[in-house]
């Protein structure tokens, strides 16, 4: 019974964890440079489906439509303000990141307030298939993560422009010699980027609660993650999130739940010690 | 007026007479040719609110302000302390420690008030208590915190609000009362779980129950549903979630959505109307314990006619009484003076004077030479040797369908 209802609660972290942490991978892997700004579209795509909501649109359309607007500010923010630092190294981007952050979370907190704040939708009792208990939304949630993460793997795989940004991200003097524009796939990397974040948010809002840290609290798990799948790559994240939601759940067997977060970190330092580039290598 | 004293002050010499006559008359002069700068005028007692108006606290600090509001008119119409007049000087603490030192400075060298009330947030009374004390003043306060403890020891700040401790001990009351004998424990990992759960503990095993689990968590973390099974698992009668909103509310969703059902007992000041509507169904059968007020005393059926008796004015409560407190403290003291007031405040509210409910009784029976009790809205205010409320009482509400009712009361839980 309860290890049934730990494996389904590892499965709905790792459902959490994974996209906005695939979103650092992502960034990291194309452009070199860890994204701080990135728990931050989180938060702002939560907030963004609160509004859209309020038009009364049901809350998986709101989600959708916000996480697109939510790329599409990350693209616009790569387009004016990173887009000058490109050639001037690691540090630049980073601090540019930072400065984002903390602007987004003011924004929210200015637009919204720092109280917590809910979806409209209210929680549902579980049903139990087999044992298991699950709630219709988190059935949801875990299908829609794993098709979302299906679609950005297939993606980068088998088509023309992933084909490119994996070029861009293995060599990109030798992608532009032939014909690979750069700024576009800059850009296209920054949209999937900020799409996967705001899903990531409203999945955690969902869970949870609205408040204006919630990216923030999660900055630091986030990271871990993401360099635990091996920075850059996608199916790299979705497996440490998995690895890390089952580690830290079923801990509880053993160690005091305030350990969770450090259990964590011993999982990547013992990861890291075994596999120095994480997870899976990416090309690089 | 000054002016009217000053003229009956006997009549020495013409000369001086004459004097007198010109200076008031340039005065009156003065004062119809336009408002000159108000002089301190020391017939009045001024007297400084800072108080939470916005942030975190912000709904409490309105109603704070309101209840001080109508403690104010009852005393000024009374005559006030010493036949002279309170004027109250209101201030926002923005429920953030930096603003409230700004805001306390403000008070203390431009308004030159004689005493400070109304903080709410523990940062915030931690962080203007060293203000007061430092020009020997008097801050009375609406915060838990037991850290603040320390800092009544030094003198000249009491508070309100009961320990945090105490809260500890109230849920084992109330759970001892109800015949609960097996309790659980979720608390977010910061210093006042591990003092209210410490407190709780002791108390709930002199009462012969037993706490069968404690669990701790973090602040980012994002699922909750593991620890609510764990605590569950041993079948407790009652678990008690001691945390801020956001995880309390994240608890009482994973509850629910994993169909799990059990009694939530929680604090009052860890649930909002908000938290209680976005819940939902989540939040039904949540227990609230809240810091009580004596609803039967006339002091409590005063202020509740005047604000409108539709809800509960815990912290209100505590606002009206803390003017009320100063008030006859500064006609027990015979002045303003803060050491005198430090001594006059335990005289009133301790045990064993004339019971009075009002300024206007405890003028009256002070002026007779007796030693007054003064017993208030929020609760018979009998400080302890650190500046603690020794007796608090507590009442206990219910969620049931998105509102919520009180069901029970927890009175005079003691240290």
């Amino acid at each position: 019974m309860e290890f049934k209802i730990y494996l389904i609660s590892a499965l709905v972290m790792a459902a959490i964890w994974s996209l906005p942490a695939a979103a650092i991978s992502l960034i990291y892997g194309v452009l070199r440079y860890p994204n701080f700004a990135i728990p931050e579209f989180m938060t702002l795509g939560a907030y963004l489906t609160l509004l859209l909501c309020g038009f009364s649109l049901p809350l998986w359309a709101a989600g959708l439509l916000a996480a697109v607007v939510t790329g599409l500010i990350a693209l616009a923010v790569d387009q004016t303000a990173f887009r000058f630092v490109r050639k001037a190294g690691i540090l630049p981007p980073v601090l540019l990141s930072l400065g984002l952050m903390l602007v987004l979370q003011n924004l929210v907190r200015f637009g919204w307030g720092n109280g917590n704040l809910q979806f409209p939708i209210l929680p549902m009792r579980p049903f139990i298939i087999a044992g298991f208990i699950i709630t219709p939304v988190q059935a949801a949630i875990i299908g829609l993560v794993i098709v979302i993460l299906a679609g950005v793997f297939l993606g980068l795989r088998y088509t023309e422009f992933g084909r490119a940004v994996r070029a861009t991200s293995t060599n990109p003097e030798l992608a532009i010699v032939t014909g690979v524009q750069p700024e576009r796939v800059y850009g296209a990397v920054l949209f999937a980027a900020g799409f996967l974040a705001a899903v990531g948010g409203i999945v955690l809002a969902t869970e949870t609660s609205l408040n204006p840290l919630l990216g923030w609290r999660v900055l630091i798990p986030l990271f871990a993650v993401a360099i635990l799948g091996g920075l850059g790559s996608v199916v790299g994240a979705a497996l440490a999130a998995v690895l890390v939601g089952l580690t830290s759940e079923f801990s509880l067997f053993i160690l005091p739940s305030s350990y969770k977060t450090a259990l964590a970190f011993l999982v990547l330092t013992l990861v890291l010690l075994v596999r120095p580039s994480g997870l899976v290598k990416s090309r690089s | 007026m000054k002016k009217a004293q000053i003229q009956s002050s006997g009549w020495a010499t013409s000369s001086r007479r004459l004097f007198l006559a010109a200076c008031v008359s340039a005065a009156s002069l003065a004062a119809l040719l336009g408002p000159s700068p108000a002089a301190a005028d020391d017939s009045e007692i001024v007297l400084g609110a800072l108080m939470p108006l916005s942030g975190a606290g912000g709904p409490f600090g309105q109603e704070m302000l309101a209840s001080a509001k109508v403690a104010l008119e009852e005393i000024n119409a009374a005559g006030g302390p010493l036949g002279r007049k309170i004027r109250l000087v209101e201030e926002n603490d923005e429920t953030n420690a930096e603003a409230g030192v700004r805001a306390a400075r403000k008070l203390v060298d431009v308004d030159k008030v004689s005493a400070i009330f109304g903080t709410w947030a523990s940062s915030v009374t931690l962080a203007v208590a060293p203000i007061v004390q430092e020009k020997g003043l008097i801050l009375l306060s609406n915060s838990g915190a037991s850290r603040i403890t320390e800092v009544q020891k030094k003198g000249h700040v009491f508070r309100l609000e009961p320990d945090d401790l105490l809260f500890g001990k109230a849920y084992a009351e109330y759970a001892a009362q109800q015949g609960w004998k097996k309790a659980a424990v979720l608390g977010l990992n910061v210093p006042f779980t591990q003092s209210t759960v410490d407190a709780l503990k002791q108390r709930f095993e002199e009462r012969g129950g037993k706490i069968t689990s404690f669990v701790t968590y973090n602040e980012e973390q994002t699922t909750f549903t593991t620890e609510v099974a764990r605590v569950l698992s041993d079948q407790p009668d009652f678990v008690h979630i001691s945390g801020y909103e956001p995880d309390t509310i994240a608890i009482l969703k994973a509850a629910y959505q994993s169909g799990l059902t059990t009694r939530f007992i929680v604090p009052g000041f860890s649930v909002s109307a908000d938290l209680i509507k976005n819940a939902g169904p989540a939040a039904d059968g949540l227990l609230l314990v809240e810091e009580g007020v004596s609803e039967d005393s006339p002091a409590y059926q005063r202020l509740a006619k005047q604000l409108g008796s539709d809800r509960y004015y815990s912290f209100g409560a505590q606002a009206y009484d803390e003017m009320v407190i100063l008030a006859l403290a500064i006609e027990a003291a015979k002045s303003t003076d803060g050491k005198a007031l430090d001594k006059a405040i335990r005289e009133i509210t301790g045990t064993g004077g004339t019971k009075v409910t009002s300024f206007a009784e405890g003028v009256a029976a002070l002026r007779k030479g007796e030693r007054i009790d003064y017993d208030g809205a929020s609760g018979p205010l009998d400080f302890d040797a650190n500046g603690n409320i020794a007796k608090a009482n507590f009442r206990v509400s219910k969620v049931k369908d998105g509102k919520t009712a009180p069901v029970g009361k927890i009175s005079e839980v003691q240290f």
